[in-house]
């Protein structure tokens, strides 16, 4: 008996053709069941026989997919709410500790009332503190400024006078252009004996810290030697500074 | 469309459960988890205040041990920046720093109090300026010109003295000029006495 013999169609077979260039089935593997209600019988397989309808088959089928289906939903709705309720926990969790710090700062704080008057005390020292730096601030040590100066005389000077402005004020009557740092003017007026040594000086006035610069207004010779006026401009360097030392409130040495 | 019943289950199921993460997400946590990190930055913003007002109870209570040297500190600052013009004391301390070095005061002239204006270019110094912002428009300086007579070293240490003085004092102008006395000068002085009008 041929193979074909041996198959038996139970149902019209309607394979398709393999299509043009398509590897037909190999011979010694089980050909693949169909689709749908269309089927070959493979002899090579142990004889079986399915008597469940199809109808009812494809039920099984779909009630497999429905419990899956419903497992990854239910999943999915579990996991959210187990999100949902974590999230609740540290929402709320974080608004407990808020609240407990913000009653440990107002027991706090509470507590500072008592300590009112010593408060008080303390921020008027504070105060007055910051006036003094204030009003002290334009402040120059003048008598080291005018010490330095009066050292980078040459011998045999004399100080007829020292003139010393307020800050940004300028000689009336001079046209001498201020140098934009300047913050005090020193206007000297000096007898020399020796003229040449005039440029050497005001070389030196120079190494004066705070120097700015300096303008020579007049040399005229008189009876004592030459009459001088110079004018040196100082900056900002020339500020004292007192009081910028802060004053620890409730502690010796202050 | 005619989907297979299976399908169509499939996608439906599909949907619930897409539409549950983001109803969950968008309406439930992404909201909690905003106002639970709110909330936490809430807390350590309080922790560092609470650890401020600790310290600050700490030095209030060091404050309250040493009250005496509070007192003492309070009045040395009230003798600094003084809230009335207590113009006889300062007289009296312009004078005596004339007399510790041998001068004699040959004119004094006392103004009324008046609004001191810091200088602008003072005013542009960093280190003044925490000071300025917290005080300066409450000080008032009294205008004081004097007139000194004796040595020129004697002069420019009574110029520190002023500087240095317990009450704050600016020399603000000044003019050594020679004197009829060889060897002495006259200096005349223009300064600011300061007080504070109000805390």
């Amino acid at each position: 008996m041929s193979n074909e013999s041996k198959t038996k169609a139970v149902k019209p077979a309607k394979a398709k053709k393999p299509a043009k260039g398509e590897k037909s089935p190999k011979p010694d593997k089980p050909a693949k069941k169909p689709k749908g209600s269309a089927f070959l019988i493979d002899v090579t397989l142990p004889a079986s026989v399915n008597f469940v309808p199809s109808k009812y088959a494809d039920a099984e089928t779909d009630q497999i997919i429905h419990r899956r289906l419903f497992y990854s939903v239910s999943g999915v709705l579990l996991l959210c709410g187990l999100v949902y309720l974590g999230a609740t926990v540290n929402s709320f969790s974080a608004d407990v500790f808020l609240k407990n710090s913000q009653l440990r700062i107002e027991e706090v704080r509470a507590k500072e009332e008592l300590f009112k008057e010593i408060s008080a005390e303390e921020s008027h020292i504070k105060f007055l503190e910051a006036a003094r730096i204030s009003a002290a601030a334009a402040g120059i040590d003048w008598k080291t400024l005018v010490n330095q100066i009066v050292a980078t005389y040459p011998n045999g000077t004399s100080t007829t006078s020292i003139d010393v402005l307020p800050i940004g004020n300028t000689l009336v009557g001079s046209t001498a252009v201020v140098p934009k740092d300047a913050l005090t003017q020193v206007n000297l007026s000096l007898v020399m004996k020796d003229y040449t040594s005039v440029q050497t000086w005001m070389d030196r006035l120079k190494g004066i810290p705070g120097y700015s610069d300096s303008k020579l207004s007049s040399i005229n010779a008189g009876s004592g030697g030459y009459e001088l006026k110079l004018t040196v401009y100082f900056n900002a360097q020339v500020l004292a500074k007192r009081y910028l030392e802060p004053i620890q409130v409730g502690e010796v040495g202050n | 469309m005619n989907l297979p019943k299976r399908y169509r289950e499939m996608l439906i199921s599909g949907i619930i459960s897409v539409v549950a993460v983001l109803v969950t997400m968008n309406l439930g946590v992404t909201p909690m988890l905003d106002a639970a990190t709110n909330a936490n930055l809430g807390t350590s913003q309080n922790d560092a205040i609470l650890n401020v007002e600790i310290s600050r109870i700490h030095h209030l209570q060091m404050l309250t041990r040493n009250n005496q040297i509070v007192a003492q500190q309070v009045t040395q600052i009230s003798d600094a920046m003084p809230e009335e013009p207590r113009i006889s004391q300062m007289v009296d301390m312009l004078n005596g720093f004339a007399n510790s070095n041998g001068l004699v005061v040959t004119e004094l002239t006392v103004g009324d109090p008046e609004k001191y204006v810091i200088p602008g270019k003072v005013h542009a110094q960093h280190e003044f300026q925490a000071a300025m912002a917290k005080a300066a428009s409450s000080i008032k300086d009294i205008p004081v010109n004097l007139t000194v007579d004796g040595k020129f070293d004697s002069l420019l240490q009574f110029l520190d003295d002023l500087g240095n003085s317990p009450r704050v004092t600016l020399v603000k102008s000044y003019q050594f000029q020679k004197g009829q006395t060889p060897g002495n000068f006259t200096l005349q002085i223009s300064a600011a006495v300061f007080m504070v009008s109000h805390k």
